[in-house]
């Protein structure tokens, strides 16, 4: 027994020394002893993330989280400012439509990477032409033709074609600007993590944590917290107590059934705003009796907006009635809508040839949100007689199932390509040649409309395009939309320096907590 | 003995040959693939196409199966589709924690199991009998994560007595632990108790009890020893379910273990990662068991004999 505790407890105690070597303790110490500390700020801030980093490499990550570790250490020529609703200056301090295809930026003066080197043009043409090739950014930049130098601070984008979206494309993340001298003398790895923010990529363990620490001569100038950490933590409640214990400053997405744990606690503060995430359920327009309009417009007067924003978000999330999101510049008020009617609902059924409903199966996948729509729009369905069955699938498998062409009868999905232009909004999943038009519409006069917002000389014009297009396809029923998810941060109250997300992407650089 | 250890070592290779088999032909069997779920929403099918057409995925499958055992026979487990690491690098860094949740849970599981196994055999058929079986079964019926929280509530959140997620010290192993430990306790407690009711009613414990050695003496010396043999090797089980299968354990506590990795991995069809992981943890648990039969013989003089032989 002696021997056997004993042998337990040396295989132990030399985990624990390997654990030394393998993992540190996600509290890292600043790289630079010499550096003075800014005695006023807590060193460190810590924030509990919901996802696993994938890559650092953001003209080939998807991924929310990379972006957010991205938009700590990189620049983009441009950022979407979300309180102003506007492109605002970022790496380019100017620019200027020179002709329909073409775009002139003027480059910011002083600005150094992280190894020290200065920001010039020749780092933008660098970084586009690599981008225009690589997985995750070449479909976003792919209206680019060329990119000429005018001189080492202006250069010249000619497009392929006119594209109103450019400059919400450019502030995106797979267009952050990474620069050349890097790519030249470094591994692609490191060579991705060199950029020009306020902070510096200092560890990254998949699975665990990723830390980055002030970059003092960035053009912004220096930040007030010293280190950021993104720890990776899964479990939503224990992300929640691990801010109530301390052991992190920011917990994103707490438990929705918790947060008045939050709002009781004078120590924290719920920041809640409207993310880029559309729910909705699509009917398969390709597939029987989804193919008739009446039905999919019965559906759609059956489905309960407010019902499944109560019980699916605890009523955290925005009710939408259109296919554009309501914060998007281009959403229009007077869409068709579909007010919560059963009767109405009941009648269109009748008309089409379904008086007593049908069977059918909806699709989503394994995630906890998609399965409680998926429950409740089951309920409400049999309502009108639609008896329906829920296929859960995990995201995979839902993937292929649901791609163009696909026999699914419906699913609950979710669209957040408006942080990309009106265009991006669209024509992935409406336009009959759309990556990810899943409900297989396949209709010329949307083509028609989606082709000519893209030629829209103006504002006004555009506006009017898509004012059209909305209607129709409300009209035509292919999308039951019904809510904005919400982005939840619960944070120690004394945080400061909370912004809204950049596009999609969260903006973490400013946070600070004075001492 | 060498020989064997070389033995149950070359046994070694037509197990890894099955195992990357099986996992390989399970994940091809599911549909969908990794493209499908690192590729950005919006990003046009013929994208798509060419991510597959440079990761191979466009290849039969026996082909692709056969390039991935010809790097496994090089030492190459390959490199992850998602995070374009090198799998056996990933592992490495995970298998720390992993090993320190296992063993430390199996720590704690004999610590629970041992005395209360001993107790309920001692006492058959008694009040503690019952209370020791209705324990054990009370930790394997708990769910882990359940079990997690309600220790990060109580001694993370309430009493802060221990942080409530892993990060390395030896503190931050305490809640964890327990919380694998209990659930595994049930199994070892139950072969305890029976391993010890079979042996403390054999004749040479009646003879060492004639000679008036103090019942202490006799359970926790005699009886004990020789009752051990079905009790490692349920340890050694254990420790090799605990390195892939403490998934939960690890998600409740943030634990950067192997889990988490193959789980993770699955959902993100990331072959390479699944089947590279799969065979270490099956190489690990194999050796394990290795030498847990090794330790049978330092316990059971009788079957170093037989080693000898």
């Amino acid at each position: 027994m002696k021997k056997l505790l004993a042998l337990l407890l040396g295989v132990l105690m030399i985990a624990s020394c390997l654990v030394g070597c393998g993992e540190k303790p996600a509290d890292p110490t600043p790289t630079d002893p010499a550096q003075p500390t800014e005695a006023t700020y807590q060193e460190t801030i810590t924030i509990g993330i919901n996802a696993d980093m994938n890559k650092r490499d953001l003209q080939n990550t998807s991924s929310v989280i990379d972006r957010a570790n991205g938009k700590l250490a990189m620049d983009t020529l441009v950022q979407y400012d979300s309180e102003k609703k506007e492109i605002v200056a970022d790496l380019a301090t100017e620019w200027a439509q020179l002709d329909e295809t073409t775009w002139q930026f003027k480059l910011r003066e002083g600005v150094k990477f992280h190894d020290g080197t200065d920001f010039d043009a020749e780092d933008v043409v660098f970084t586009f032409t690599r981008g225009k090739d690589q997985a995750n950014s070449k479909s976003k930049l792919n209206t680019i033709d060329t990119i000429e130098v005018v001189d080492p601070l202006t250069v010249n984008l000619k497009l392929t074609t006119a594209d109103p979206d450019i400059l919400y494309k450019l502030s995106d993340m797979v267009s952050v600007i990474y620069s050349k001298e890097a790519f030249d003398t470094m591994s692609e790895e490191e060579a991705v993590t060199i950029g020009t923010g306020p902070y510096k990529y200092n560890e990254w363990v998949q699975g665990s944590h990723a830390s980055f620490v002030a970059f003092d001569e960035c053009w912004e100038g220096a930040p007030k917290t010293k280190n950021i950490v993104m720890k990776y933590i899964p479990e939503a409640p224990a992300r929640l107590i691990a801010l109530q214990t301390g052991e992190i400053d920011v917990a994103l997405e707490p438990p929705a059934t918790d947060y008045h744990y939050v709002e009781e606690d004078p120590n924290l503060t719920l920041y809640q705003m409207n993310g880029t995430n559309l729910r909705y359920v699509w009917l398969n327009v390709n597939v029987k009796p989804f193919d008739n309009k009446l039905v999919r417009q019965a559906v759609s007067y059956a489905l309960d907006r407010e019902e499944v924003i109560a019980i699916v978000y605890n009523g955290n999330a925005t009710a939408c009635e259109n296919i554009m999101h309501p914060d998007n510049e281009y959403f229009s008020a007077d869409a068709t809508k579909y007010e919560y009617n059963l009767e109405k609902a009941k009648e269109l059924l009748a008309e089409a040839g379904y008086p007593n409903g049908f069977d059918c199966t909806i699709y989503c996948t394994t995630g906890n949100t998609q399965k409680a729509v998926a429950t409740v729009v089951q309920s409400q369905l049999a309502k009108i007689g639609i008896n329906v069955a829920i296929d859960a699938q995990e995201s995979a498998t839902f993937g292929e199932g649901v791609k163009h062409g696909g026999s699914y009868d419906m699913a609950v999905d979710g669209w957040g390509g408006y942080a990309a232009g009106v265009d991006a909004a669209v024509r992935p999943v409406f336009h009959s040649t759309g990556a990810t038009n899943r409900c297989n519409i396949e209709d010329a006069k949307v083509d028609e409309l989606i082709d000519a917002g893209l030629a829209a000389p103006d504002f006004a014009a555009r506006m009017q395009v898509y004012a059209e297009l909305e209607d129709y396809l409300m009209e035509e029923a292919v999308w039951v939309p019904f809510a904005v998810e919400r982005i939840n941060v619960a944070t120690k109250s004394a945080l400061e320096g909370w912004t809204l997300p950049h596009g999609t992407t969260e903006n973490y650089r400013y946070l600070s907590i004075a001492e | 003995m060498v020989r064997y250890v070389i033995k149950r070592i070359l046994l070694l290779i037509p197990i890894m040959i099955c195992v990357s088999f099986v996992i390989y032909f399970i994940i091809d069997l599911a549909p969908g693939d990794v493209v499908d779920v690192i590729a950005d929403i919006s990003a046009e099918e013929s994208v798509k196409e060419q991510m597959r057409e440079d990761l191979g995925l466009n290849d039969p499958f026996l082909t692709r199966y056969v390039r991935y055992m010809s790097g496994l026979l090089r030492g190459d487990l390959g490199v992850s589709a998602v995070t374009h690491k090198d799998v056996f690098k990933t592992y490495m860094e995970k298998l720390p924690t992993t090993l320190v949740l296992a063993t430390s849970g199996i720590l704690v599981a004999l610590l629970i199991a041992i005395p209360l196994g001993i107790t309920a055999a001692v006492h058959q058929n008694t009040w503690r009998d019952s209370g020791s079986t209705v324990l054990g079964l009370l930790g394997l019926s708990m769910p882990n994560f359940w079990l997690g929280l309600l220790l990060i509530i109580a001694f993370s959140l309430e009493l802060k007595w221990f942080p409530s997620m892993y990060n390395g010290s030896l503190r931050s192993i305490v809640l964890p632990a327990i919380t694998l430990g209990t659930g595994e306790a049930a199994l070892m407690m139950r072969t305890t108790r029976s391993s010890m009711l079979e042996t403390i009613r054999q004749d040479y414990l009646r003879t060492i009890r004639a000679k008036g050695v103090p019942e202490k003496v006799v359970i926790n010396k005699h009886a004990l020893k020789n009752a051990l043999i079905p009790i490692i090797t349920v340890v050694g089980t254990q420790i090799g379910s605990s390195v892939g299968g403490a998934v939960l354990t690890e998600t409740v506590f943030a634990c950067n273990g192997i889990g988490r990795l193959i789980v993770d991995s699955v959902n993100y069809r990331d072959t390479e990662t699944v089947c590279g992981a799969i065979i270490l943890t099956t190489l690990l648990s194999s050796v394990v068991m290795l030498v847990v039969d090794l330790i049978y013989a330092f316990v059971d003089p009788t079957i170093k004999a037989r080693y000898t032989r």
